[in-house]
Order: structure tokens, then C-alpha cells, then sequence
């Protein structure tokens, strides 16, 4: 080996080391499991295992809520409060959040160029700008593909409320990677049970002549399509013969804990994220809806975060003694702020420009703030993080390859958060 | 859209000069003839048909052009373009009826106002669809001074790098002294077996994997050049430079536009894309600077092979093992061969199985979750053999104050879940011996407050999570 090194021109020899150790650590072809940054980085060992995905669809008001601008004179009759963090204050809606800054590390400097709900959505949720020809996976297919389930009997993926087809499911990766749709948290999950005239037997019985029915089918169009959704069948009788059926099931949670959480189907969905993560689910999206507050934004806003608040903070709360914040990402997203300046129907517009998004848990040092905007919220003016960046951020803490490129079946290349760079100061 | 249309698209290059012509004719009749409504106004009648049905063709064809993926997102500004010009095209069809029938001089002013909007539209829109096919600043090319602006200071060259690093190699230090430690002498010493040439290709190729490829790759050719394989990468594009001179990266086209300044026209990736960073542009330097070299398919597979595998294959089988009980096996994503093991997610009657499969492993597993287990008898006797173990999760499973003495033979012990147990006084005494604790969760136990305050007192390194 040695005399093949110095058969090498200078540059060569001095550069081999240094690229080797870079393929070595995942920047090469054949990166496998090796995450680059960590080794960049020096030892930073995220521990986030699954993520739960707070989404506030129409997006939330950040000047009356994570970022308040007492000085601002269109800042509206909301109070200032200090939360238990030293110089970082929240607006008086969020009196629960105050006392748990410590869990959060809050980025005020979100920054995004869509100022839509749709391309928004789809912008926050895949990182990549909507197009016609494509359809980007999100965080969770990315997590389910690349790092695979926890609990091989329930799905990888879940997703709380909101729409059904929103953005941000398997996209061009495999069908099995979309998430499972609840619709409502009480609900639990529907239809999973077998018919009552149905025993054991009768079932493996049906199951055998459906399958008798399809495998000429199967023999005769084995595409990976068609493969998928013979995936998505056995994982649907896997579901249905788990052990773990139990998780979707609120009314096994005690009152005590229920209460914490509240009666909104926001708070609702929370617990039932905390209980399908505790048994091995890695990534849950819960959606609150009706944040798009063009009209009597203050009172909205007002009545929207009294639930919010009480609901994350319940779920901070639990997951931290539980222990599961450590190795569990808490997000709090939404697709753009709201205008500084109040509209004529006493409302605020879309803002993409500047808002605020957190983090908290999965080895996210708490307590911090990044970045901050202009005095009356309408601007970043340090540490910008753009969709990609905050994107890259999760995908980080989570421990995915940034840098390896997966491929449509189109031919065209993409990465888990497009080319953002996650923002290592969180961690 | 459908499948028989696509082949047309590419009309579209032909088409989009009738409305062009078609329009200068319109003008020219409408400047020359102004006095002459009654030679003019049928003329223009038909000008104006003609205009518009061209223009409808122009358009159509361009939309099915753009399905054929050819270019990317610069083509959405054109798009946009087209459609005003085509809305302001159908705007002026309307108009010119209007004035031919009602003889008004604020119909007239209108009509003028909208011809003119029309043109403008036409101009941008051209110039836009111009700049996609011919490249950015094609038009005024020319004027400029052919002199090409000199690409930044090329950054310091091999010949003039230190000489000491060279003779460290050369006088038979052997690589393993360039490492200053352990760990990363077994590193170095696995890419040993690396061919050099391969590492430095390596390197080069996810640079241009991540940000060429998608536009001079396998679904777009932008100037007809592409950089997906060893060929393609030296074929002269429309640029007609020379793209990679092997050995000289400061004669090769594709390093010069990866080194422009940010606005310029030719920078490569274009300027709305994010630059690349010192050490992407440094990758793709050396990389043509050492010749350039593309390997083989078996190369790279052979090189695969040596230097992205964490771990070890007796760990590997123990992981495939564990998995197939239903428990959850893996590698941590932290690069250095870790495993971590989810033993709650088992299948209840295969817990047995698990924990023997989990005896096969030994020094590498430092994270073990027993979550919500019934754990058998012995089993604490069984985990001292993990000497690495970090982070142990004995949340809601029956350990009791007795089966943490076991405990004391993990060493590197930082992390302990014990919410939701047995867990009392009499176990935390246990615990207050565990010197490499950090972080301990003591929720839903039966210890006392006093005691936990008092531990808290003894040991105030270790962070307790505690709530009555």
C-alpha cells in the first residue's frame, strides 16, 4: 500500500488522506450510514429517535405570540411576559410555553419564500418548491426510508388531523412510507378490527385466496408499484394483529394526564403522538388548524393559543419526565408569520419574509433564541434559517444522511432537506 | 397532457417567430397607412387573425415543450411572460374591432396604449425564451470586450505547499503516525485499502452528484453538456471550451465557471442556485488537478467495499438476529459502529430469543431500551457484560431496588430511566454509587422527595428529572 502512495504526485498523496477521510465519512459515493457533520462538528451526538410534528396550518402570528414587539405601535393589545429563560419574553397567550422555554430552542429568524398556504405547506413540509412534475417526500418518509420503523407493527408514520392528501407524504419514495391518517384523535384508529363473524381461521382463509387471486397478477406485472402495494397490505395485517393496537386507544390514558392536555383535538392529538411514540412510531404530525387570521387577528389569536398552549406545554412536560424528550424532536412549525401592520379588518396578512418556528428535545439545548428580527417583526436581521436550513436541522438531529442523494424514479436527484445546512448552534 | 403532443413541442422554436413577424407587420401597416382607414382597416383585420392564431399556436406548442423537462426553473419567468404577452395579444385583437366599428379618439388611445403593451410583452418574453436557449447575455455578447474576466486567484498550487508535509510522507513515516489517535488511526488504516485516485473521484463526484446533475444529467442537458459519467464530462457543450483538461484545472471550463463571481452570466450552478462551498470547488480542483481520473465501475464497488461499512459482519448478524424477534436493532447514526437496541418493541413471546441474540453483542451496544418489559430473571446479570452500555431505559418494567447493584459494573452508565417502577429509597442509595451518572428520571417511583433532594445534595452533577 505504501509504495502505491508514493508512487502518487505530491498533491495526491497529501490530498489522499484528506478525501479519504471525507468518502470515509459519508461525503463520497458510498456513504452508507456515516453522517459527515457529526464527524465535522467534533462528537455532537444528536439523540432524537422520532419526531413529533406540531403543524399550525395558516400560519401562526409571530409578533403575537414568539417574537412580540412591545415598541411596535401596530403590536396590538397583547402584554409582553418574561418566560423562565432570562431576556426571552412571549406574548401574554402563551403563559404555559413561558415556563417551559427552557425545553425550547426558539428561532425567530425563519425565513421562507412562499407566501401561499399550498406552495407554503408543501415548501415547509419537503423543503423543495412545488412543481407540477413531482411530488417531494416529507420529513417522515424521508425518516421511514432512510432510518426505517421502531415497531415493525405499526406504521413507521402518522399524521394527526389536517387533510388526508396534504403535503409532505411518501412524494416519488415508496407508497409505504405515507403516512396513516387519523382523522380525529377520539376515533383512535377506525376499522381495525375484524368483522365479528370473522374468527382466526376464516381470516387466514380470506387471506389465502386473496392472495391465491393475485399472484398470477403479481407474476405477470411485478413492478415496483405493484409491489408497494402488496407492502401496504401486509402492514395493514400486521396493524391489525399488533399488540401495540392499544397506543391508538386514548381511553387507556388516565383522566389526570387527559385533563393536562385539554379538551381540543389539538391537545387530543398531542397525548395521542406521546402515546404512539412511546411505542416505537417515529414520526407524528399533529395539525391545529384556522391560524389564518385575515380577519380580528388579536381575539383569534387570543382564543387559538389558549389550547395551543396548554396542549405543548402538557406534552413538554410529559415527555420530559417520561424521558422520551431526549431522544424525541418536538417541532413547532407552520408554513409563514403574519404582517406587522394590521389590516383594515383588523387582521394580519401572510409574512413569510420573517416568523418563528422551535425546537425542543432530541438534544436540542433548550433555553436559547436564534436569530431576531427588525423592531417591528417584519424582517430577519440575524441568522436567517431558511425552510431547507430548519429542515436540514431535524434531519440532523435525527441522524440522516444530509448528503446523500436519493433518486426519482424520473432519474432526478434529491436530498432529505434540498441544500439547506442545519443549524448546529441548536445542538 | 396527452402522449401524441409531445413530439411538437420542440415546433415550438419555429412557431414562436409568426407572431413576432406578424406583429412588425401590424405595426408597420399601422405607422405607414395612417390616414388611410379604408386600405388599412381591412388589412389590419386580417393582420390581427392572424396574430392571434399564431400567437395561440406559439403558446401551446411552448407548453408542451416545457413538459419535455429540457430546462428548468428559468423557464417559469418566460412562461409567465407568454401569458401576458398572449393576454395582451387577445386584449388588442378585441380592441382593433372595437376601433374599427366606434370612431373615437379614446377608443384610438386605448387601442394604441394596449399595441404597445403588447410589444413590450412580445420584447421581454422573446428575450427571456432567447436567453434559455442561446445562454444568459447572448444578446450583448458581442459588445462586450472578448476579453474574459480572470478567474479569482487560483488557490495556492501543490508546488508551493510546505515542504515538511511532503517529506513526512516520504521518508516512511507510515500514515498511521499522521493520526493522533486511536480511533482515527483505525479509520486511516481502513481507507488505506482505498485507491487514492478513487477517494479523490469520490469526493469530486458528490460535489457534482449534488449540484449538477440536475440540469447536466440523465433528465436535462442544459447547453447540451452533461457531467454523469466519464465520457459526457470531456464532451464540449455549447460552451465549445474545453469542459476538463485532466491535470489543469485552471484550462478547464467547468472549474472557470464554478469560480466566477456570483452575478456573473456564466456562473455555474446558475446564480439563483446556492454557491458552492470552498471545500465543493477545493474537491472538484484536486480532483481534475490529479488527472481527472473517472474509475471503473468495479473500482468504485471495490472501494465501496472497503471504507462505508460501520461496523463489523459478527455485528451485522447479531443486528439481523435481534430484528427478526420484533425488537429493534441498529447501528447509531453517530459513524462509530454503536448499536443501539430497542428491546420494548419485542414481540412478547419472543423475548427470549431477543435477550440471547442480544448476547452475542458485547462491547458495541451503549444504548439498550427495555421499555415497559417484564424482564427476567437474571437478565441484570446479563447486561454488566455491555462494559459500553451509556444509556439504559428500565422505564415501566418490574426491576427492583436489588437488581440495580448490578448496575455498578457499567462504568460508562450516563443515562437511566427508571420512571414508572419499584424503584425506592433503598435503590437510590444504590444509584448515588454510579459515578459516570449524568442523567436519572425518578417520576412514578416510590422514592421519597427527602431522598431525592438528598441525592440531588450528594451528586449535583447528575440532572434528576423528578415530579411527584
Amino acid at each position: 500500500m505504501y509504495n502505491e502512495l508514493n508512487k502518487l504526485d505530491e498533491l495526491s498523496r497529501r490530498k489522499f488522506m484528506q478525501y479519504s477521510a471525507k468518502a470515509l465519512l459519508g461525503v463520497g459515493l458510498a456513504s452508507t450510514s456515516a453522517n459527515p457533520l457529526l464527524a465535522a462538528t467534533g462528537g455532537i451526538r444528536p439523540t432524537a429517535r422520532n419526531v413529533i410534528y406540531l403543524y399550525l396550518s395558516g400560519g401562526i402570528s409571530h409578533i403575537d405570540t414568539f417574537d412580540p414587539k412591545p415598541d411596535w405601535d401596530q403590536q396590538g393589545p397583547v402584554e409582553t411576559i418574561a418566560t423562565n429563560v432570562d431576556g426571552v419574553q412571549f406574548s401574554s397567550y402563551l403563559p404555559q410555553l413561558a415556563k417551559r422555554m427552557n425545553h425550547l430552542a426558539l428561532v425567530r429568524s425563519m425565513h421562507s419564500n412562499q407566501g401561499a398556504h399550498e406552495p407554503g405547506t408543501y415548501f415547509m413540509h419537503t423543503s423543495y418548491t412545488q412543481r407540477g412534475t413531482i411530488k417531494h417526500p416529507g420529513l417522515g418518509a424521508w425518516l421511514t426510508s432512510m432510518s426505517g420503523r421502531t415497531n415493525s407493527t405499526l406504521p413507521g408514520n402518522v399524521r394527526i388531523g389536517g387533510s388526508n392528501n396534504a403535503p409532505g407524504g411518501a412524494g416519488f419514495l415508496n407508497a409505504k412510507y405515507d403516512p396513516l391518517h387519523l382523522g380525529s384523535p377520539d376515533d383512535g384508529l377506525p376499522y381495525v378490527d375484524r368483522h365479528h363473524s370473522v374468527d382466526d381461521n376464516e381470516m387466514r382463509e380470506r387471506l389465502a385466496i386473496a392472495e391465491m387471486m393475485d399472484l398470477s397478477f403479481h407474476k405477470h406485472y411485478s413492478s415496483k408499484k405493484v409491489n408497494a402495494y402488496n407492502d401496504v397490505y401486509s402492514d395493514a395485517i400486521r396493524l391489525m394483529n399488533s399488540k401495540d393496537l392499544a397506543a391508538f386507544d386514548l381511553n387507556n390514558e388516565p383522566q389526570s394526564v387527559r385533563k393536562t392536555y385539554g379538551e381540543s383535538k389539538f391537545g387530543k392529538g398531542c397525548l395521542l403522538a406521546r402515546r404512539l411514540v412511546e411505542h416505537g412510531v417515529r414520526f407524528v404530525e399533529v395539525t391545529s388548524g384556522g391560524w389564518d387570521t385575515h380577519d380580528d387577528n388579536h381575539q383569534r389569536v387570543e382564543e387559538l393559543t389558549a389550547p395551543m398552549d396548554q396542549s405543548i406545554a402538557a406534552l413538554l412536560d410529559d415527555l420530559y419526565y417520561r424521558g422520551l424528550l431526549d431522544e424525541t424532536l418536538v417541532v413547532i412549525a407552520t408554513e409563514f408569520g403574519r404582517s406587522p401592520e394590521i389590516n383594515s379588518n383588523s387582521g394580519r396578512n401572510h409574512h413569510p419574509s420573517a416568523f418563528s418556528c422551535a425546537l425542543a428535545g432530541g438534544g436540542i439545548q433548550g433555553g436559547q433564541v436564534y436569530g431576531s428580527t427588525d423592531e417591528r417583526g417584519g424582517s430577519v436581521v440575524e441568522n436567517r434559517v431558511t425552510i431547507p436550513d430548519f429542515n436540514a436541522t431535524i434531519a440532523y438531529s435525527l441522524g440522516l444522511p444530509l448528503e446523500k442523494v436519493v433518486y426519482s424514479p424520473s432519474g432526478r436527484p434529491f436530498t432529505v432537506a434540498d441544500k439547506g445546512q442545519p443549524v448546529t448552534a441548536l445542538f | 397532457m396527452p402522449e401524441f403532443l409531445l413530439p411538437f413541442g420542440p415546433f415550438h422554436i419555429v412557431l414562436l417567430h409568426l407572431p413576432i413577424g406578424v406583429l412588425a407587420a401590424i405595426l408597420f401597416v399601422e405607422v405607414f397607412l395612417r390616414d388611410k382607414d379604408d386600405r388599412k382597416l381591412p388589412a389590419l383585420g386580417m393582420l390581427y387573425f392572424l396574430f392571434v392564431l399564431t400567437t395561440a399556436f406559439a403558446i401551446g406548442s411552448g407548453l408542451i415543450y416545457e413538459k419535455s423537462g429540457k430546462f428548468g426553473d428559468e423557464v417559469e419567468d418566460h412562461e409567465r411572460w407568454g401569458f401576458i404577452f398572449g393576454a395582451c395579444a387577445l386584449v388588442t385583437y378585441v380592441l382593433s374591432w372595437v376601433r374599427r366599428k366606434k370612431k373615437n379618439p379614446g377608443v384610438l388611445a386605448v387601442y394604441v396604449v394596449a399595441l404597445i403593451a403588447t410589444t413590450g410583452a412580445m420584447v421581454v418574453t422573446g428575450h427571456l425564451g432567447g436567453e434559455l436557449v442561446h445562454g444568459k447575455g447572448f444578446l450583448t455578447k458581442g459588445f462586450k470586450s472578448d476579453e474574459r474576466p480572470a478567474p479569482p486567484p487560483p488557490k495556492e498550487s501543490s508546488s508551493n505547499e510546505p515542504p515538511q508535509t511532503s517529506t513526512t510522507v516520504s521518508s516512511g513515516v507510515t500514515p498511521s503516525v499522521l493520526a493522533n489517535s486511536e480511533r482515527m488511526d483505525s479509520q486511516v488504516m481502513t481507507i488505506a485499502a482505498v485507491d487514492p485516485k478513487v477517494a479523490l473521484f469520490n469526493a469530486a463526484h458528490a460535489v457534482l452528484e449534488r449540484n449538477c446533475f440536475e440540469c447536466h444529467g440523465a433528465t436535462k442537458q442544459k447547453g447540451d453538456y452533461r457531467v454523469d459519467s466519464a465520457e459526457a464530462i470531456m464532451t464540449v457543450g455549447r460552451g465549445r471550451k474545453e469542459p476538463v483538461v485532466a491535470g489543469d484545472p485552471n484550462a478547464s471550463e467547468l472549474y472557470y465557471r464554478i469560480l466566477l463571481p456570483a452575478d456573473d452570466d456564466d456562473v455555474m450552478p446558475p446564480s439563483k442556485k446556492p454557491r458552492l462551498s470552498p471545500q465543493a470547488i477545493e474537491a472538484v480542483h484536486d480532483w481534475i488537478a490529479a488527472g481527472a481520473y473517472w474509475p471503473t465501475q468495479a473500482e468504485l464497488d471495490a472501494a465501496k467495499g472497503s471504507h462505508s461499512n460501520v461496523g463489523t459482519p459478527a455485528t451485522d448478524k447479531a443486528i439481523a438476529t435481534i430484528n427478526q424477534t420484533g425488537a429493534k436493532a441498529e447501528y447509531n447514526a453517530w459513524g462509530d459502529g454503536s448499536v443501539r437496541v430497542d428491546l420494548g418493541v419485542v414481540f412478547p413471546e419472543q423475548l427470549g430469543t431477543a435477550l440471547q441474540a442480544i448476547g452475542s453483542l458485547k462491547s458495541e451496544l451503549i444504548w439498550l431500551d427495555c421499555s415497559k418489559l417484564k424482564l427476567p430473571n437474571g437478565f441484570f446479570n446479563g447486561v454488566t457484560r455491555f462494559e459500553n452500555l451509556e444509556r439504559l431505559h428500565l422505564d415501566g418494567t418490574n426491576v427492583t431496588d436489588t437488581d440495580l447493584a448490578a448496575l455498578g459494573q457499567l462504568p460508562k452508565l450516563k443515562y437511566l430511566n427508571l420512571y414508572d417502577t419499584q424503584v425506592s429509597d433503598q435503590g437510590l442509595a444504590t444509584i448515588e454509587q454510579l459515578y459516570g451518572l449524568e442523567k436519572l428520571f425518578l417520576s412514578g417511583t416510590k422514592v421519597s422527595e427527602p431522598a431525592v433532594e438528598s441525592l440531588r445534595r450528594n451528586r449535583p452533577e447528575i440532572d434528576v428529572v423528578y415530579r411527584k
